[in-house]
């Protein structure tokens, strides 16, 4: 039986693979972009940060609140400048040109911002004439481009020339190694506080805070401590080594709430000069901003993009002995981002999913309120019953005083 | 090679609707492992597949696993015609359809990614043996192609806030050109 089956079957198949021998074939092509930099000298960079004609907003990145205006980052390119004094009607002022910028933090009329490796104050007292006052070279040391495109002590990148680019591999190409391709990221991050009342507040994403007469800001290692008690002089004061994929900082009280790639960490600024370790929580590898109340921090873990293997869920801690928190519950989410919280409500950005307004009134049952679906979200700041909400295509502001019922008042962008 | 097995498979189905004893639509499985012979690698393949026999067509839907460098899952109609009647016969095969890429953990390390179906085809011929119940276990082999439409995000250094970059995407497409043996049951 099994004679007569097998038998003619090894024919076919020797001569099938004898045949199609030639048929064997394995082709990848591969379609991309390749970038060349465009460099220019960092005298003339920053000699060319001042006020310019507002621009469209095109690639929306942190966003930053002080009074009635919004500080608004153009991805690698600077900030808008944006009157926020009707939210439903805002309007662009202007456009401060920063290569590099990804980072933004305001006290008064000075605007902290990272510029690549430096942090830049800017004097933004006249629209009519913003000025730099000063630069802290070298802050942020480990900011670099992917690629191997590093600015070097003289010249930055400006932009990029970008080259269509296909190319077909015989046998299948490895996706996963690193290439010598062009890829154009570039890493750094901005947040901040409301306890004095010049200073601004920044969305759960920012790597710069204000707190005490001092910008803290975070790099992929450390907490950097810059002295700002003369706003339009700040002076490097104190690196203090955190871990390993820092991604935000975050204040509340006299403590900074640092998220990182592998958990939290709290750090008490009773010292303000010198910030210590109170505690740490750990969790599965992901990135995670945090936010903070008196008795819960609110931590997003996701996956995707450089966050490696991970989960995408809230995590909900009880912070009441800060010393040691204690995980309250998780909350399954598609892919959260930045959060923010106003009185009971808690709103997370929750990437492709959308907006997500929760009752957290308990957090042991938080309830959904609403889903703002149409949106790809990222980061968000809350107050005045005014949310603004950054998202891939822009700045949507809402009205959530009925916050089962959010209302679309604006949107900047695309 | 698939050209020639076209050709078979055409010319078979003219030749045979000359004369058709009638037969009854019987439900049927088709269920089978398979070795993947490509140009880099071999890899295994399962693959079931359902529909009506009728005399000596079959016609079906099937799906499975195909573990040959991406892991997808192949969705397709197919269409079988044995070449005599008896209890051992030839018979020619094709199946078409598309393919779903089977995203694994490792696919997310360091990049992220994002697949669309793409196409899937196979040409094959066989030989079966027929029990008294009318299953039979049957061999065969044919040419298989997939494709694997995928797209990836560069981005590897630490960057919470920005967006993924549509400029940025990272786009390939993979053409697999196999030969499939196959070992199964029909019932």
């Amino acid at each position: 039986m099994l004679k007569s089956i097998f038998k003619p079957g090894i024919y076919a198949v020797i001569f099938s693979m004898v045949l199609m021998q030639s048929c064997l074939k394995d082709t990848t092509t591969k379609t991309y972009n390749i970038f060349s930099p465009i460099y220019t000298t960092k005298a003339a960079a920053r000699s060319g940060v001042k006020n310019e004609a507002p621009k469209p907003v095109v690639s929306p990145g942190k966003i930053f609140v002080l009074g009635n205006y919004l500080f608004l980052n153009e991805v690698d390119e600077g900030i808008h400048v944006i009157d926020n004094t009707n939210p439903s009607n805002p309007i662009n002022k202007y456009f401060i040109p920063i290569p590099g910028n990804v980072d933004l933090a305001v006290k008064g009329n000075i605007l902290y911002a990272d510029m690549y490796r430096d942090l830049l104050a800017i004097d933004i007292s006249n629209p009519l004439n913003v000025q730099v006052k000063k630069v802290v070279e070298n802050t942020f040391p480990q900011r670099v481009y992917n690629n191997g495109f590093v600015g070097d002590t003289s010249l930055i990148i400006t932009g990029w020339v970008k080259k269509d680019t296909m190319i077909e591999y015989h046998n299948n190409y490895n996706y996963y190694a690193f290439e010598d391709a062009v890829l154009l990221s570039s890493s750094s991050g901005g947040n901040s506080s409301s306890l004095n009342a010049p200073v601004g507040i920044a969305g759960s994403m920012a790597r710069f805070t204000l707190m005490n007469n001092y910008l803290y800001t975070v790099t992929n290692m450390e907490l950097n401590v810059i002295d700002i008690t003369q706003p339009q002089n700040p002076v490097f004061n104190n690196m203090v080594q955190v871990g390993w994929r820092i991604e935000t900082i975050y204040p509340f009280q006299n403590n900074l709430f640092i998220g990182s790639s592998t958990g939290m960490f709290i750090y008490s600024t009773t010292d303000p000069a010198h910030p210590s370790l109170v505690s740490q929580f750990s969790h599965l590898t992901a990135c995670d901003p945090v936010i903070a109340d008196g008795n819960n921090a609110f931590v997003t873990l996701r996956t995707g993009t450089n966050c490696s293997v991970g989960v995408n869920q809230l995590e909900i801690l009880n912070i009441q002995d800060l010393q040691s928190p204690t995980l309250v519950k998780t909350y399954p989410l598609t892919n959260p981002h930045g959060l923010s919280k106003s009185g009971n409500y808690l709103f997370i950005c929750d990437g492709i999913a959308g907006l997500k307004v929760y009752d957290a009134t308990d957090p042991n049952n938080l309830q959904l309120l609403q889903t703002i679906s149409n949106i790809n979200a990222y980061d968000i700041i809350t107050m005045n019953n005014n949310a603004i909400v950054v998202a891939t295509d822009g700045v949507y502001q809402y009205d959530y005083s009925n916050p089962s019922n959010l209302v679309l008042r604006s949107k900047i962008g695309l | 090679m698939k050209y020639i097995l076209c050709c078979i498979l055409i010319c078979q189905c003219y030749y045979s609707t000359a004369q058709l004893p009638k037969a009854k639509l019987v439900f049927s499985s088709i269920n089978n492992v398979g070795l993947i012979v490509g140009e880099s690698k071999n890899a295994f393949a399962v693959q079931s597949k359902i529909g009506f026999q009728k005399d000596r067509w079959f016609a079906g839907i099937g799906s499975g696993f195909d573990f040959y460098e991406k892991r997808t899952i192949p969705l397709f109609i197919t269409l079988h015609r044995d070449f005599f009647y008896g209890p051992k016969k030839l018979f020619v095969y094709t199946d078409a359809g598309i393919n779903f890429r089977w995203l694994q953990s490792t696919d997310f390390f360091y990049k992220s990614s994002t697949s669309k179906p793409g196409l899937y085809y196979e040409l094959g011929l066989g030989y079966k043996v027929k029990f008294k119940n009318n299953s039979a276990i049957h061999f065969s082999a044919g040419y298989n192609h997939k494709q694997v439409k995928e797209m990836y995000n560069p981005y590897w250094y630490v960057e919470p806030i920005q967006p993924v970059d549509p400029l940025l995407l990272e786009k390939y497409k993979s053409n697999f050109r196999r030969i499939i043996i196959r070992l199964g049951l029909t019932i």
